[in-house]
């Protein structure tokens, strides 16, 4: 049987940019801002996004080159991703979505480089083990459940309508 | 336009539900206030359809537009997103008085089955008397507000999306209700004077003004998250929440002293509006079947919409150059197909005969099948080498009476679902140019030997799959009116006259039910002299449920080979699910190397036999006999386990629409390349084939809700088929018997979640 790449739907289960913020911190000559969705961060799909800003004037750079290297702290596996604009809903953001391969202990180094100015900005979280897929995907279960149950409220008062239809003395 | 302005105007949050509800509604409101509009001009005037817009337009922007991408990042945004989702949506949205509109916007089975025994329930009508009760609308409206600004609720949905999307909700919610005594849309009726909703709005503007106070005047950040933000576009934490404050300040007083202000106006000058008085009874709002125009009981002749009087499509789909110019451009397609499967490159992913039979037609057959019917067999390509059979040879024989039963397209159809799976037809284009040229021979010479549509209905896999998945489609082929059949004495729709051939497929329009055996080929609608044939909708459910008498299809509840033939289907589409997932692709793999076999042949055919053949075989019958054993029922084992088969089809239906479009989406850019390479091939210039988009497109995420919402479909149809048939054969404890025939509908919805849970063969894509 010819083996294909495999690809697990589950991992796409959507997040947005932005949320929790990680740091915030001068790094001359900009201020870098770092978030990451979901809060915790599991085993899975991440969204790190990352904001530049002119340290002296607030205004954001959009414009630099982003780059992501993620190790894991138990296992030394390593992770590089770009995060760029386009990936970002909020496009004064630099994000990256990549899937967080464990989990456990991740060191991050943001590497930002923009003309003749680099830096690389270390932070670390800790990504939790993932939830079941039930605890992901029930809110896309629930409709079916709910309109079972409606149809059997549909009967029912169907049916009771129709008794007391049938109770009614005819007056003919 | 600097960049700044340009990246804040781009960030926008497209997500496609809240887009598709949005839509959907306004379609809905819409359809309802065409005919309102008509019939009572003055209340229906053009502004409350604008109103509608407008305030499903606020609530979209609201979690769309670069307001929720900023959100996250500076409060007074945050904040205005609140005032649209609280203040200006919710009384838009009333002031459209959406009930009326919305309820004859839906379908009029969905508004008369479905909601009317709601609509009409004495609880119910209390329920909704309740919450729109202005005590229980305010109290809820001040509760909501002041509790999701806690910083802990708060906070709470700035990190969670899920929590952020219950706490707009939420407002929006409480706001509709807030709102409604205020505007109080027709057709309800008041349940306070007038007068009392001037303290109703000044203590809702009392606890607005002291909630934006408290945030104008507080010296220290309220949110640990905006006061960590960095300060974009230079606006400090402080600052900002002052500005939100006074955003929730200014636009809130003016929304509540507005209304305050209209009302002493009307109670100053009673003659200017008629005032509406407060309901003497205990339900404020009449939403009656006299008021949605559905008193009469009797459904009209031409109350289902009707494809072919839909404008362009219609005069098309009927058109019989039409199809025949579509067919031969499918021919065309065909064509390419075996010559590239032939001759180009034996990689599937770059091969016209990798991608387009096994990814791009497929998907389309099942959206097709999805929202009308088998439009597929309308296109089908090998209606030509049929035609030319029948010309050729002129063929006068009947098909055997030993096998005029679908056994035989049954058995065909196994082999296929086998082939496929053991020998991956899908990622061999010299296989699939084979069996391409083989359909088309096989189609020439059955109808070169035998009359009427011989391969169409007794040979065609094909043709079986789209016979048994229409089942389960929104339309059918079907008579506009009965009176007319009755007084008709030609039959040409199955007899044929000056209008063109009748149904070769044997369906006599008049006993015709459903889309068994239909090919959509409009040979009736062009035969019948009264034009009385249309493309009708119907319900879903209806199909599968009917086990009476089908004119040449005979009493199907009876019939073995058509139960065993959707059987085969249904729990084929999870056989051939299985077949792509890893855990699965493991086992056989697993098992081969166990036995010491080279391949997974064996395994492979064994899951396929096992899932598609055995499984079936051994619980539909049990199920059914348990089902009789606990509800006395007027009917046998055998013809039960039969309706039982075909109320299954919908749940299998979304399995195979599921696993389809999961391929469809995940590989449809590879058709670009591809042709590029044709071209590139056949000597033209079409630049570089851009193999990137065969290879390395992200997944959509909306693909895993898309994919379980259809099955939810699939199972709830299936459920409610379950149901009915379960009341056409017994009056006792038919809940109970319900419950148990569902049990093989469940157990291939969670077979089915499994399924789409699981990594997935990405086919039709190259590797990156
Ligand atoms: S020809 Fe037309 S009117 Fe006559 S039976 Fe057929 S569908 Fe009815
Ligand atoms: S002629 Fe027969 S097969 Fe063709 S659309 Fe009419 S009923 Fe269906």
């Amino acid at each position: 049987m010819k083996r294909l790449l495999l690809i697990l739907l589950l991992a796409t289960a959507a997040h947005a940019d932005s949320g929790l913020i990680r740091l915030s911190e001068t790094a001359s000559p900009w201020q870098v801002t770092v978030m990451t969705d979901p809060t915790p961060i599991r085993e899975g799909l991440v969204d790190i996004s990352v904001l530049i800003q002119d340290a002296k004037s607030d205004a954001a750079v959009l414009d630099a080159a982003v780059m992501l290297k993620l190790k894991h702290a138990q296992s030394g596996l390593t992770v590089s991703t770009e995060a760029t604009r386009q990936q970002a809903v909020n496009r004064l953001l630099y994000a990256a979505k990549f899937i967080v391969p464990a989990a456990g202990e991740w060191t991050v180094e943001t590497h930002i480089e923009h003309g003749d100015d680099a830096q690389v900005i270390a932070w670390s979280f800790t990504a939790a083990n993932p939830l079941p897929p039930l605890a992901v995907i029930w809110p896309w279960l629930l409709p079916a459940v709910l309109a079972i149950a409606v149809y059997a409220a549909n009967q029912r008062l169907r049916q009771s309508r129709g008794a007391a239809q049938r109770d009614q003395p005819n007056e003919h | 336009m600097s960049d700044v302005t340009r990246a804040i105007l781009s960030s926008w949050t497209i997500d496609p539900w809240p887009l598709v509800l949005a839509v959907v509604s306004i379609a809905i409101y819409w359809r309802g206030w065409r005919g309102l509009s008509r019939t009572q001009p003055k209340r229906f005037g053009r502004w409350r359809l604008t109103a509608f817009i407008a305030g499903v337009f606020a609530c979209w922007v609201a979690i769309a537009s670069p307001l929720d991408a900023f959100g996250g990042l500076l409060l007074q945004v945050h904040m205005t997103q609140h005032v649209l989702l609280m203040m200006i949506g919710p009384p838009l949205l009333l002031l459209s008085y959406p009930g009326i509109p919305l309820l004859r916007g839906l379908p009029r089975t969905a508004r008369r089955e479905w909601l009317g025994p709601f609509l009409a329930a004495p609880t119910v009508r209390r329920w909704f008397h309740f919450i729109t009760h202005p005590i229980f609308g305010l109290s809820l409206f001040i509760v909501a507000t002041w509790l999701w600004h806690v910083p802990v609720m708060y906070e709470l949905g700035l990190r969670s999306s899920f929590w952020h999307e219950v706490e707009h909700g939420i407002f929006l919610g409480t706001a509709l209700l807030f709102w409604w005594p205020v505007i109080q849309p027709w057709p309800s009726t008041p349940t306070w004077p007038r007068w009392m909703l001037i303290p109703y709005l000044l203590v809702a503007d009392v606890q607005n003004t002291v909630f934006s106070a408290i945030f104008v005047f507080i010296n220290t950040p309220i949110y640990g998250t905006y006061a960590a933000s960095p300060a974009l576009f230079s606006i400090d934490a402080l600052d900002d929440q002052a500005t939100a404050g006074a955003i929730m300040w200014v636009v809130g007083s003016s929304t509540f002293l507005l209304p305050v202000g209209l009302i002493i106006r009307r109670l100053l000058t009673p003659n200017l509006v008629p005032v509406p008085t407060p309901a003497s009874g205990k339900t404020p709002v009449d939403i009656s079947l006299t008021v949605l125009g559905d008193s009469s009981s009797r459904r009209p002749a031409h109350g289902r919409s009707d494809l072919l009087r839909m404008p362009i499509l219609g005069p098309a789909l009927g058109s019989l150059r039409f199809r025949r110019a579509v067919q031969w451009v499918m021919l065309g397609i065909a064509a390419a197909i075996v010559l590239d499967g032939f001759l180009g490159p034996q990689m599937s992913p770059m091969n016209l005969a990798g991608i387009l039979p096994w990814t791009h037609w497929r998907g389309f057959v099942v959206i097709a099948l999805l929202v009308a019917g088998n439009a597929f067999c309308w296109t089908c390509p090998f209606m030509i080498p049929r035609e030319l059979g029948k010309r050729l040879f002129n063929p006068t024989r009947r098909w055997p009476r030993a096998i005029r039963s679908k056994w035989l397209a049954a058995s065909l159809l196994l082999v296929y679902l086998w082939a496929y799976e053991v020998f991956s037809l899908w990622d061999s284009p010299w296989w699939t140019a084979w069996v391409v040229l083989g359909y088309f021979a096989a189609a020439f010479l059955v109808d070169a030997f035998f009359r009427g549509a011989a391969f169409c209905r007794w040979v065609c896999p094909i043709g079986q799959f789209h016979f048994i998945e229409s089942m389960a489609s929104p339309r059918e082929v079907a008579i506009r009116d009965a009176d007319v059949c009755k007084s008709c004495t030609t039959h040409d729709c199955i007899r044929g006259g000056p209008g063109g051939r009748g149904c070769e497929l044997d369906l006599y329009l008049p006993s015709k039910q459903g889309n068994l055996d239909c090919t959509w080929c409009m040979d009736c609608v062009r035969a019948c002299p009264h034009d009385n044939v249309g493309v009708l909708t119907r319900n879903m459910t209806d199909d599968v449920v009917f086990g009476g008498w089908r004119g040449a299809l005979g009493q199907i509840g009876s019939r073995v080979d058509l139960a065993a033939l959707a059987t085969l289907l249904t729990f084929g589409a999870f056989a051939n699910a299985l077949g792509m997932v890893g855990p699965v692709l493991d086992f056989e793999d697993g098992f081969a190397a166990s036995l010491g076999l080279a391949s997974s042949l064996i395994p492979a055919s064994l899951v396929l036999i096992v899932v598609t053949c055995l499984l079936p075989l051994i619980v539909l019958p049990v199920v059914a006999w348990i089902a009789m054993r606990v509800s006395a029922m007027d009917i046998g084992l055998r013809n039960l386990s039969c309706r039982l088969a075909f109320a299954l089809v919908p749940i299998g239906f979304s399995m195979w629409v599921v696993h389809m479009l999961f391929h469809f989406f995940t590989s449809l850019g590879t058709i670009v390349p591809v042709t590029q390479r044709v071209v590139i091939d056949l000597g033209g210039n079409a630049g570089d084939p851009a193999w990137i988009l065969a290879c390395c497109l992200n997944v959509p995420d909306w693909l895993l809700p898309l994919e379980l919402l259809l099955l939810d479909l699939g199972l709830v149809l299936s459920v409610v088929a379950i149901h009915q048939v379960t009341r056409t054969v017994t009056q006792r404890r038919t809940a109970a018997a319900a419950v148990i025939l569902s049990i093989p509908a469940v157990a291939l919805l969670i077979l089915g979640v499994w399924i789409v849970l699981q990594p997935m063969q990405m086919r039709g894509t190259i590797l990156p």
